[in-house]
């Protein structure tokens, strides 16, 4: 059976907006246009233990929509959703003692007591034995450097230090599943290479699944190993990344460094879509479906001196952004 | 806190987890400590004190104005009044994230957090706030009933002690009830909530009027819809000899607790609704 399976699922939301026209705002008091929003519309997919996946999606795609549905709470219109065999809105309790939640936006820590009384109480709430919370906020700490933190009020944190704390208080209870939504926000680059490892770490040590929302593509690039994009409501893609990359970042891009100044010849070689010349920089844009960059570097070394070359990919988010273009979701 | 000695027995893997009871003292506890960190929370203690103080002289002027109408002493309105105002005191000091939640939880989206916690809602949402200083309104309103029973001249004996805590249990449900009432209200509607303060605020002000005297809508109201009287008048009654029977005043528990109960299942309801249509 699927860890996480979802069938189908349709959520809408109704919102009250106001009458267009003369004197709406007074209109409006007594009478407000009702406009149904399909927030999600036949959502399926499956997920299995342990794997690391990526959300992506604009801005209002329906992405903390499916979070919110898959850990109860939110009651989709229709659709089926089991995860670890639950419903998660029929079984709330049972379904959210086996999951852990971070929105990165909001935090689930006492703002006013040091983390470590937040961290106790959490242990009540999940009832976690005494010697197996001990050991595992041991074993947190140690992860994620937490030991400097613990006695200071949460509110007295910087925003890397507190989502430190906030991965931990997730996972004080050792769930299955873990849902991010975007957890990398607004963190520098330290903080966030760190978390990322540390999601990494946990998740081929104790085999826990995650489903992370962001828009930081280096996340996905450096965690996950599947993507889905969501875009008006719809799963527009689920696959690995690199045929993601494939289908919306075909064109790579040489970049040769020349010994000496050189004149272009007026015809690239074949498979070269353009290129150009920029004092000692010569950069090709070719499309790696079709021409392997290996021809076309033994191509360029006999029109050219060069001295160094460097083969790239388009960055993730070009190709994110060009993906939402194509589909028409920017 | 120290490892307890019962964990220390059970090493097992699954531990019975804490009744909602006593992890409700555990969210206090925190709301406690939070206060606590607070240069200056010790300025509470006074700020305790005055209300201790001055919250009843509104009520021994109102009283000292009208004086007795008819066998209705000062002292016999004073009795029930502050039993139902003990009764709303005990609700408030408990069940304080009752009172705010509409505003504060439902608006602010923190609602989410509490349906990710595998505990009952309730148990969350009442120890979410807690201000030792809403104490003082029962520590005042226990002086008042003291001082009219002693002014009425009953002979408190353990019986009577017994069933006027009874008395004020019934009244806290019933309060309690009112807040969750409120609240399950909110998920529908946050605006326009104002007038649930019929219920609370003004709610113990009914309990002013010697029955005799009010209108009979209103005592049918205040009995049957909301029973605020039968966990004041009635039970008064009873304690002071008055004239209304036992079974009467002893209906002040049960009716407490039906108003919580069906107060829960407005809550039941809301949670649900606020579930499927979203923040």
């Amino acid at each position: 059976m699927h860890q996480i399976q979802l069938e189908d699922i349709s959520k809408r939301f109704t919102i009250s907006q106001r009458p267009k026209g003369k004197h709406s705002a007074f209109k409006s008091l007594f009478h407000r246009e009702k406009r149904t929003v399909e927030a999600l519309k036949h959502i399926s997919f499956t997920i299995e233990e342990g794997e690391l996946v990526g959300y992506i999606g604009p801005n209002g795609a329906g992405k903390s929509t499916t979070v919110k549905v898959m850990s109860g709470i939110l009651t989709p219109e229709e659709g089926n959703c089991s995860i670890l065999g639950r419903t998660p809105w029929k079984e709330r309790t049972a379904h959210v003692a086996n999951i852990g939640v971070v929105f990165g936006q909001r935090s689930q820590l006492w703002w006013d007591v040091p983390a470590r009384d937040s961290f106790e109480l959490l242990r009540d709430i999940y009832g976690i034995p005494r010697a197996r919370y001990t050991e595992r906020l041991r074993e947190l700490s140690k992860a994620l450097e937490l030991a400097p933190l613990l006695s200071v009020p949460v509110r007295q944190l910087s925003l890397g230090q507190r989502m430190r704390c906030e991965a931990a208080a997730a996972l004080l209870h050792s769930p299955r599943i873990l849902f991010l939504d975007e957890p990398t926000i607004g963190l520098d680059a330290v903080s966030k290479l760190a978390l990322r490892d540390f999601l990494k770490e946990e998740n081929r040590k104790n085999g826990v699944t995650m489903i992370l929302t962001t828009h930081d593509m280096d996340d996905i690039d450096a965690l996950c190993t599947r993507v889905m994009t969501i875009g008006h409501g719809r799963l527009l893609y689920d696959g690995t990344l690199q045929e993601l990359k494939k289908t919306y970042a075909p064109l790579h891009r040489i970049r040769a460094t020349l010994q000496s100044p050189a004149c272009l010849p007026e015809n690239p070689p074949e498979g070269i879509l353009r290129w150009k010349l920029e004092g000692k920089i010569c950069t090709a844009v070719f499309d790696s479906r079709e021409t392997p960059a290996h021809r076309l570097i033994a191509a360029l070394a006999e029109l050219l001196p060069l001295q160094d070359i460097v083969v790239e990919e388009q960055s993730v988010d070009e190709m994110v952004a060009s993906m939402y273009q194509s589909l028409d979701l920017s | 806190m120290k490892v307890s000695p019962r964990t220390a027995r059970s090493p097992s893997d699954r531990e019975k987890p804490m009744n909602g009871f006593f992890l409700y003292f555990r969210y206090i506890r925190l709301q406690f400590l939070s206060g606590v960190q607070y240069k200056g929370w010790w300025m509470t203690i006074p700020q305790v004190f005055l209300v201790v103080v001055t919250d009843p002289i509104s009520t021994i002027f109102m009283f000292s104005r009208f004086g007795s109408i008819g066998e209705w002493s000062m002292e016999r309105i004073l009795l029930m009044y502050s039993m139902a105002v003990t009764a709303f005191g005990l609700a408030e000091t408990f069940c304080r994230g009752f009172d705010s939640f509409p505003w504060k939880m439902v608006q602010g989206g923190e609602f989410d957090r509490v349906l990710l916690r595998p505990r009952s809602t309730v148990v969350q949402v009442m120890g979410s706030v807690f201000h030792i200083h809403r104490a003082a309104r029962v520590v005042s309103g226990l002086a008042a009933i003291a001082w009219c029973l002693w002014r009425l001249q009953i002979h408190m004996n353990l019986l009577r002690i017994l069933f006027l805590i009874y008395t004020l249990a019934g009244g806290m449900l019933l309060y309690m009830g009112v807040f969750i009432l409120t609240s399950g209200i909110a998920f529908f509607s946050i605006k326009g909530l104002d007038w649930i303060y019929i219920f609370t605020n003004a709610g113990y002000q009914v309990t002013r009027c010697p029955m005799p005297y009010m209108p009979r809508p209103l005592k049918t109201m205040f009995t049957f819809l909301i029973p605020i009287l039968v966990v004041s008048y009635y039970p008064a009654s009873v304690l002071c000899g008055w004239g209304e029977p036992l079974w009467k005043g002893a209906l002040a528990l049960p009716a407490g607790l039906m108003f919580l109960c069906l107060s829960l299942l407005m809550w039941r309801f809301g949670v649900r609704h606020y579930r499927s249509t979203g923040s």
